[in-house]
């Protein structure tokens, strides 16, 4: 799925996936420790293009990604170039609370790839810039931010045909950014960028 | 092993992308000027309170900048985080003035000079004597770097009547100020009901809890943990070991111990300007312990003549209720985080809500018609501060930003 390749006209293919991140102790205090899960689409279209679409949630927190690749194969090399955009939409009710989210990001990236015979080797980079991000807590909006960008994040894939053609992924990706979408409700104020890593696991189907 | 090779570059590489919290590191400037100036007089120091526009400077700082002296030296605040903590002296008919910026929401700081010469203001400071009319000038830098980004600042006006006369608290949490604001010293320490002062605080919240032993100590978190403490041998439920294992083993992220309550409170009294002391009770069980410390440090003030408030919160139904079994616990000064109701059946002399509940001005009024302080916890937001301070009727804000809420509550009209 991170390997980038032209994939066959009208094709589709889905993985599924879980994604462990430690946000820094200054936006999160108490270690809560809980998996992003991931579903991850590809559908393939004419001319090397393809559509990608990705589901991230954490009950509380969600993201809906959408966008365009055009691939290109040279013998074992392959360049993937793309522009996702996301919506995210949270909700907090529990415990008190009455919070909400909702935010569009734009996510254009760049993915080259190495693959040999049963293992390919992917590094992606993107660039994250939100154009909307407004954050409530009941009727009051405590939070209203346009068009910044937020940072980048670069991935690192290794893909591996496991059976038949079932294919395991593991991958490290470091998120530097301002304003972290899974935690918002926690309103950080801060104005500076931290390393976010994320290490996910997933099955291609 | 080709799966394990994976395994453990996956491993690897998430374990070395792991970043370390940092301090902001306050900048020095080798050698401190102010060291070799005469002392202000506070007559001389009330001259230079006061609201100043920003002629050089504003596209950083704002139109406007509030200058207030503390206990420790001289706070200039703007509306948007940035703020200067820096010290005053003079030298004849001029006065120096030398320290540091910093942003409080970001990492960005500089060193900072500047000086008021005779001519401009100078004369009547130290004299005590002729037209508050004052210029300060000088320049502001980058880190270590030499200043030298021209920051003028003019005299517009003293602090309004409705501000001199009002009896208003610029609270700050955990002592004054949490690591995550990457701050000099570590949060509920006594360096940080020391330090934050300097940051226009007025009053502080702090975390009691209780050792297996029953002495009340201040720390926020549960467990022992990194965010908080240096590495070292304890680990797990902090109010599972004794004092002597706490005090002994556990130092906190900047390198101080863990004050009890009551060197807190004593500090507080003896070695502060502070007016207000939120015990924000992490522990039911502590209640009845609390509480005599409580009283003793009242009785302290009151023998040294300071006017200072110490209330023991009640965040939870549980310390509610605690409280209630204390014998005559509607004498024991409170402040209630939950319904105005339950303020009233303890009594407590300030209600305390969440600020995402809003103003509530109605509720904070029936709270006054009683004989009872409102204030509210914990807005951070700029805009909020803002807000809350303009619209709303709290005796004061619980926040992360103490400068913020300076700025906002001093420069009003």
């Amino acid at each position: 799925m991170q390997f980038p390749h032209p994939y066959p006209q009208w094709g589709f293919k889905i993985s599924a996936g879980l994604a462990m991140v430690r946000p820094p102790k200054d936006l999160l205090e108490n270690s809560y420790q809980a998996p992003l899960v991931n579903i991850h689409m590809i559908f393939g279209l004419p001319w090397k293009f393809s559509l990608e679409s990705e589901l991230t949630t954490l009950i509380v927190s969600n993201q809906l990604t959408l966008g365009p690749r055009f691939s290109y194969l040279y013998k074992n090399l392959g360049v993937k170039v793309g522009w996702d955009v996301a919506f995210i939409y949270g909700q907090l009710k529990q415990g008190g609370f009455d919070n909400s989210l909702q935010a569009w990001i734009h996510y254009p990236n760049l993915s080259v790839g190495y693959k040999l015979k049963r293992m390919s080797f992917t590094v992606k980079g993107e660039l994250v810039v939100v154009t909307k991000a407004v954050s409530k807590s009941g009727e009051n909006e405590v939070n209203n931010s346009k068009n910044f960008l937020n940072g980048c994040t670069v991935g690192f894939y290794i893909e591996q045909r496991i059976h038949k053609n079932k294919v395991f992924a593991i991958g490290i990706k470091d998120n530097y950014e301002k304003f972290y979408w899974p935690t918002w409700m926690i309103y950080t104020t801060f104005n500076r960028y931290y390393h976010i890593p994320e290490l996910s696991f997933s099955w291609i189907l | 092993m080709k799966i394990k090779i994976l395994y453990l570059t996956g491993l690897i590489v998430f374990i070395f992308g792991c970043s370390k919290d940092t301090t902001v590191p306050i900048p020095s400037p080798g050698s401190s000027f102010i060291k070799e100036t005469d002392v202000l007089q506070k007559e001389s120091k009330l001259l230079m309170e006061g609201v100043y526009s920003v002629t050089s400077g504003s596209e950083k700082f704002g139109e406007y900048i509030i200058l207030k002296w503390n206990h420790s030296g001289l706070l200039l605040t703007c509306n948007n985080g940035l703020h200067f903590i820096m010290q005053a002296g003079h030298l004849d008919s001029v006065v120096f003035v030398q320290g540091y910026w910093r942003d409080g929401y970001s990492d960005a700081t500089g060193l900072c000079n500047m000086y008021i010469s005779k001519s401009e203001g100078g004369t009547t400071i130290v004299t005590r004597n002729g037209a508050q009319k004052i210029i300060i000038r000088g320049a502001y830098g980058k880190n270590n770097g030499l200043p030298d980004q021209v920051l003028t600042l003019e005299y517009l006006r003293p602090f309004s009547d409705h501000v001199k006369n009002s009896n208003y608290y610029i609270l700050s949490h955990r002592c004054g100020g949490r690591n995550s604001d990457r701050l000099p010293v570590s949060e509920n320490s006594i360096a940080m009901v020391r330090f934050t002062e300097q940051l226009g605080t007025t009053g502080i919240e702090c975390d009691p809890r209780i050792s297996s032993d029953g002495v009340v100590f201040i720390y926020h978190d549960p467990d022992i943990n990194t965010r908080l403490t240096q590495k070292g041998p304890l680990a797990g439920d902090v109010s599972a070991y004794t004092w002597k294992q706490l005090s002994t083993f556990v130092t906190l992220i900047h390198g101080e111990k863990i004050p009890t309550l009551e060197e807190l409170l004593t500090f507080a009294i003896d070695s502060t300007e502070l007016r207000f002391v939120y015990m924000d009770m992490k522990s039911a069980e502590a209640v009845p312990t609390v509480i005599p410390i409580q009283q003793r440090a009242l009785q302290h003030a009151a023998e040294k003549g300071r006017d200072i408030m110490i209330v023991l919160g009640i965040p939870t139904t549980d310390v509610l209720n605690a409280l209630k079994a204390y014998p005559d616990y509607q004498h024991v000064p409170s402040l209630c985080e939950l319904t105005v109701d339950d303020a009233r059946a303890v009594n407590a002399k300030v209600w305390a809500p969440r600020w995402t509940l809003g103003t509530q001005n109605d509720l904070v009024q029936e709270m006054h018609n009683d004989g009872r302080l409102a204030v509210c916890w914990t807005i951070d937001s700029p805009n909020w501060i803002q807000n809350y301070i303009e619209n709303g009727h709290f005796d004061g804000l619980l926040t992360n930003f103490p400068y913020v809420e300076a700025y906002y509550h001093y420069i009003q009209e």
